[in-house]
């Protein structure tokens, strides 16, 4: 081969251009075109085809120019399409006046320059298939081998998008007319891809084509940059082959399998370049229908693993995937399929996932699509949800170090709570804990807070153990991430988490004795030991958890069924909860103790009831006797005692009289006359005789055991009237013994105790006594409520006298205490 | 060519004339219509005389010749003439005012054809003569010879594996090397190894026309047309179609050492120009024959002006 060095004939070569140059030269292009066509449309209406042919010739000839950037050559390239367009029709009347086609054919091939003369040669091609005269199949066949001339990337991409235009509605398919010069569509699905690939070629080429000239390093660096951006924008021309071979009726699911798609993704893999590949892999999965894809799924998917290394893979499976799971929606698949399809997306992802070409957090991402997909096939194979689970806890390699990698773990975690929207069905995977339990503190707790409030919305009732372990162990977060104590008052979320915690415990019981005291241990095992500021939450509903097992089985006592717990065992579970309590919560021990002794007075647990209270008594002494809240205590244990009417007599006793001694010991004496006064009660207790408000806890209870002690009840009340009188500042002193008074008439109007006339009289007197003593006192005011107060006792007391048992008060001298405070 | 509408001194008239193929010529600025005829037919027409405007002459003979003559442009109106056949018309020597003879050569041998080069010419003529007693007239009426050939039997394709070391490698394909003059040069060129970057490829067909003998000889090369084939820097792999119609050139048949006067070749040379214009070429020889006399498959006027056109 020789070679010259001097050529007359220089082209101007591309070095891309500032942009304003781009647009000044564009514009000049534009309106040489515009001058030729204005010759070509005058030539056209006179009918002068060889001029008409010389104009166009002319015009396409500005589309040699390699000054423009891509975008700029597609204005340019629009701009010349209109005419052609008119071109075209023009030859296709005249060919139908008598103008031999396949002479056209020929003719435009004298054309000297290949660009004038393969656009040419096409618009004679389009007009050469209208006339059916030759085989379509040869056209388009000859067309695509000639447009070969074309090397130059930008130039022969549109080129052939030029081809492509000009047949798009000439392709022959099912719906066409078949016959030797109409051709099949397997002529339409050849041309197509021997033009894609073609097309595609020459967009790969642009890559590694870049006219550098004399450029900086710089400068290189911007044009390789502008070239990729704008490389991109050309992809959309590459792709519209593959729309339109989507187009095609013919191309059923088994042509497209057999045919079409190993020759696309050869052509794919085969061109090894990473922008071709993703966008023409997410141009095939839009074009094609979902169908066909779920037909060759496992071809695409493998295909994708051929792929350049860094081809963003994820992109790509996501798109695929998001479409499956939207199809699936509307298009349930085949039951035999389901499974064949989830498979396959996961030993695809579980490669890719090995080959270590994905970012960490791309392969969950894809994961999460995976999810996806198994919910939309079937909700009901929690298998799937394993799987994902577990390839990613694999996946991550026991740590998260990313904030992108737990983000995304959360989210998938919550689509799946949210998806099932049932615990008892989240609790059975697997992994659900293990993936969990690689999150950040603050996501786990977010996760755990969701099951939780999954369980209140959809009030589920966990009764079996190994489900209840499998939450605990779900939201075990919960139970132990550490806590600042500091800042505890400002952190609202942990208030609201444990608050719902609590809520939640309620829900965990079952009418099965055995089951359920398996629950109430296994609460004690979660719950206790998890730190006093937990425990001061968690205490109330892990104690009622027991009582209210408590309560269960003592309703199936009456069934007669038998368990292989006793009550003392349930008890003494809750004793020494309340007792790991006192040191730091002894006020909440001290409730619960009489909350516990309650309920086990109700199932005739004399002991326990009896030992209960004095826990809650000793807690009392230990705690309470100084402190301001001391009275409303006391009377606490006072009227929980009442309450208790399986405790005999003996018990009964040393718990009544412990309340009479803590009494004596309160502060301040009007609380002590009125606790003591009170407590006089214990000791003359028949059932009429209870206190109202006591029985509000116990209203079907009858206390089974008669109790009386009348040394006891004397000395009660003396000790009240004492106090009363001697300690109390007057006139609070009268208000006291008004209400004292009020007392010793019950006992009076049983007429079995020591609390005779006389007593009451000498009361009485005192009453008037203590009145006129402080009478001379003016300067004490007496206060219209206490005035009130009495006056409502003395009618009271009035009214007596009429009424049933109107013969014992007839030596009760009422009229006079009615005389001294008028 | 007939001289009716001006009456000249001596006219000739070939037999036929209306029904012949003609081949368009330019003759010193003028466009003529020559008759075709092949080489074994036999050419016959009528000469006449007409002495009407003339003085009235004694001719003592009028002969008419069959010659075949070529010319060297350089050798300023030396003829060779490489067949000549002469016979006489008229036994008499009494001529009338009007007369006409019929004439007729048989089977007249015209292996060479017609051909008009830069340096070359071959011409066919019947001559007449007309000798009268103070003077000889003379009269050259040519005709245009076409031959015929069958297709070559043994045509083989052009296989051409070209390069430059290490940097392009390239298959060249023509289907056939022997070509009619309609026929279209299909081929390919394939790029084995391409290591530079090319700015466009074409394809030229070149004419040489070789005459002279021994030290003289004169070489006239001319290009015929270049005719673009690709366009942008080319990759390993690809294949480039080549077809180019000879319909849109004005060519002859391949002529070897026409009477060891002259020879006419033709090449066809595929060129590539690279980025920085450097040209790269391979030439190669092919062959051209005619299956059809000139006219037959008369390029259409539309055929042609456009050609004219795109030959630009």
């Amino acid at each position: 081969m020789s070679s010259k060095g001097s050529d007359l004939t220089k082209r101007k070569e591309s070095v891309l251009t500032p942009r304003i140059e781009q647009e000044t030269l564009l514009q000049e292009l534009k309106d040489k075109i515009q001058r030729s066509a204005f010759d070509m449309r005058k030539f056209l209406e006179d009918e002068q085809t060889i001029l008409v042919l010389i104009k166009t010739t002319e015009m396409i000839s500005e589309l040699r120019t390699s000054a423009l950037s891509p975008k700029n050559y597609f204005e340019l390239y629009s701009f010349l399409l209109n005419e052609l367009r008119n071109v075209e029709s023009y030859l296709d009347e005249q060919v139908k006046t008598g103008l031999s086609a396949q002479e056209l054919y020929k003719v435009v091939q004298f054309t000297g320059q290949v660009i004038p003369r393969l656009y040419l040669l096409i618009t004679a091609g389009s007009v050469l298939i209208n006339t059916e005269e030759v085989p379509i199949k040869d056209i388009l066949q000859d067309l695509n081998k000639m447009c070969r001339g074309i090397q130059h990337p930008t130039r022969g991409i549109f080129l052939r998008y030029y081809l492509t235009q000009m047949v798009k509605d000439k392709l022959p398919d099912i719906t066409t007319q078949n016959s030797e010069m109409h051709g099949t569509v397997e002529d339409s699905i050849n041309f197509i891809i021997s033009n894609f690939i073609e097309m595609n070629k020459l967009w790969i080429r642009m890559q590694h084509q870049t006219p550098f000239g004399n450029l900086s390093e710089i400068g290189k660096k911007y044009v390789h940059t502008m070239l990729g951006k704008e490389r991109t924008e050309l992809g959309m021309l590459v792709g519209t082959n593959l729309s339109r071979l989507a187009q095609l009726e013919g191309v059923t699911v088994e042509i497209y399998s057999q045919n079409v798609l190993p020759l696309i993704l050869h052509q794919i893999i085969d061109c090894n370049d990473k922008i071709a590949q993703e966008y023409l892999f997410v141009v095939m999965i839009q074009a094609f229908p979902d169908e066909f894809h779920l037909e060759t799924l496992e071809t695409l998917l493998k295909s994708l693993e051929e792929l350049n290394p860094n081809v963003d893979i994820k992109e790509i499976l996501q798109e695929l995937m998001q479409r499956l799971v939207i199809y699936f929606k509307t298009n349930r698949a085949a039951e035999n399929q389901e499974h064949k399809i989830f498979t396959t997306f996961s030993d695809s992802i579980s490669r890719i996932s090995q080959k270590k070409v994905l970012k960490q957090t791309d392969l969950l991402i894809i994961l999460r699509c995976l999810l996806q997909i198994g919910f939309s096939l079937n909700l009901n194979r929690i298998d799937y949800v394993d799987y994902v689970f577990q390839s990613a806890f694999r996946l991550l390699n026991n740590e998260i170090i990313k904030q992108d990698d737990s983000n995304v773990v959360t989210q998938m975690i919550q689509e799946v709570i949210q998806s099932y929207n049932n615990v008892i069905v989240l609790i059975e995977i697997e992994s659900f804990p293990h993936l969990t339990n690689l999150l950040p503190l603050a996501e786990q707790r977010k996760i755990a807070n969701n099951l939780i409030e999954n369980v209140l919305k959809s009030q589920t009732i966990i009764e079996e153990i190994e489900k209840l372990q499998r939450f605990f162990n779900l939201i075990q977060i919960l139970l132990n991430h550490p806590i600042n104590q500091n800042d505890l008052q400002f952190d609202s979320d942990f208030q609201k988490e444990q608050s719902a915690l609590c809520k939640v415990i309620h829900f965990f019981y079952s009418d099965d004795i055995e089951k359920y005291f398996l629950i109430f241990q296994l609460l004690i095992k979660e719950l206790n030991g998890t730190g006093k500021v937990r425990m001061k939450n968690y205490i109330f509903p892990l104690i009622f958890s027991g009582l209210k097992l408590a309560q269960k089985m003592r309703e199936n006592e009456r069934n007669k069924s038998e368990f292989s717990i006793s009550f003392n065992q349930l008890f003494d579970s809750i004793s020494t909860i309340l007792e790991n309590l006192i040191n730091f919560f002894p006020e909440v021990a001290f409730k619960l103790f009489l909350q516990t002794a309650q309920a086990a007075n109700k199932c005739r647990l004399e002991k326990v009831a009896y030992e209960m209270m004095l826990k809650a008594i000793t807690i009392y002494g230990d705690v309470f006797s100084l402190r301001e809240t001391q009275f409303k205590m006391l009377f606490s244990i006072i009227s929980t005692l009442f309450t208790l009417n399986y405790i005999g007599n003996e018990y009964f006793s040393f718990l009544a009289v412990q309340c009479a001694i803590h009494s004596k010991k309160l502060v301040q004496p009007i609380h002590q006359a009125k606790a003591i006064c009170c407590c006089s009660r214990f000791f003359y207790l028949q059932d009429s005789l209870i206190p109202t408000n006591s029985l509000e806890n116990s209203q079907n209870q009858k206390r089974s055991i008669q109790f009386h002690d009348d040394k006891k009840l004397v000395g009660c009340l003396s000790k009240a009237i004492r106090i009363a009188s001697s300690s109390i500042e007057f006139p609070v002193s009268l208000e006291s013994l008004f209400e004292i008074l009020d007392v010793c008439l019950i006992f009076f109007e049983t007429q079995k105790t020591n609390i005779n006339i006389e007593y009451i009289n000498t009361l009485i007197e005192l009453i008037i006594q203590v009145k006129e003593k402080n009478q001379s006192q003016p300067q004490v005011l007496f206060p219209q409520n206490s005035l009130v107060f009495i006056n409502q006792m003395i009618r009271k007391f009035i009214k007596k006298k009429k009424g049933e048992k109107k013969e014992i008060y007839l030596e009760i001298n009422f009229q006079k205490l009615k005389k001294t405070f008028n | 060519m007939s001289s009716k509408k001006q009456k000249k001194f001596i006219s000739l008239i070939f037999d036929n004339f209306e029904n012949l193929q003609k081949k368009e010529i330019s003759d010193k600025k003028k466009k003529k219509e020559l008759p075709i005829f092949s080489d074994g037919e036999t050419i016959s027409g009528t000469v006449i005389i007409d002495q009407k405007h003339n003085k009235k002459q004694i001719i003592e003979k009028i002969q008419i010749q069959f010659i075949g003559q070529i010319r060297m442009l350089y050798e300023k109106g030396t003829t060779h003439d490489f067949i000549k056949i002469t016979k006489n018309l008229n036994e008499k020597n009494k001529i009338e005012i009007h007369q006409e003879y019929t004439f007729n050569f048989q089977n007249c041998q015209m292996k060479y054809e017609s051909y008009h080069g830069i340096n070359a010419k071959l011409d066919y003529l019947i001559r007449v003569i007309i000798q009268k007693q103070s003077k000889t007239d003379t009269q050259d009426f040519k005709i245009w010879v076409n031959n015929i050939k069958k297709a070559p039997k043994k045509n083989d394709s052009i296989k051409m594996e070209v390069g430059i070391p290490n940097s392009l490698d390239m298959r060249i394909g023509i289907e056939k090397s022997k070509f009619h003059l309609l026929d279209v040069v299909l081929g390919e060129v394939s790029y084995l190894k391409v290591k530079i970057r090319l700015k466009y490829m074409e394809v030229s067909i070149i004419k040489r026309e070789v005459t002279g003998t021994g030290t003289i000889i004169y070489t006239e090369s001319e290009t015929l047309t270049k005719f673009e084939i690709m366009d942008g820097s080319v990759v390993k792999g690809e294949k480039i179609p080549i077809r180019f119609f000879l319909e849109s050139l004005n060519i002859t048949p391949t002529y070897q050492n026409i009477d060891n006067k002259f020879s006419v070749n033709y090449y066809l040379n595929i060129v590539l120009v690279d980025e920085e214009n450097r040209r790269y070429f391979k030439e190669c020889e092919i062959y051209f024959f005619r299956n059809s006399l000139d006219s037959k498959n008369k390029k259409t006027l539309f055929s042609k002006s456009f050609f004219e056109f795109s030959q630009k």
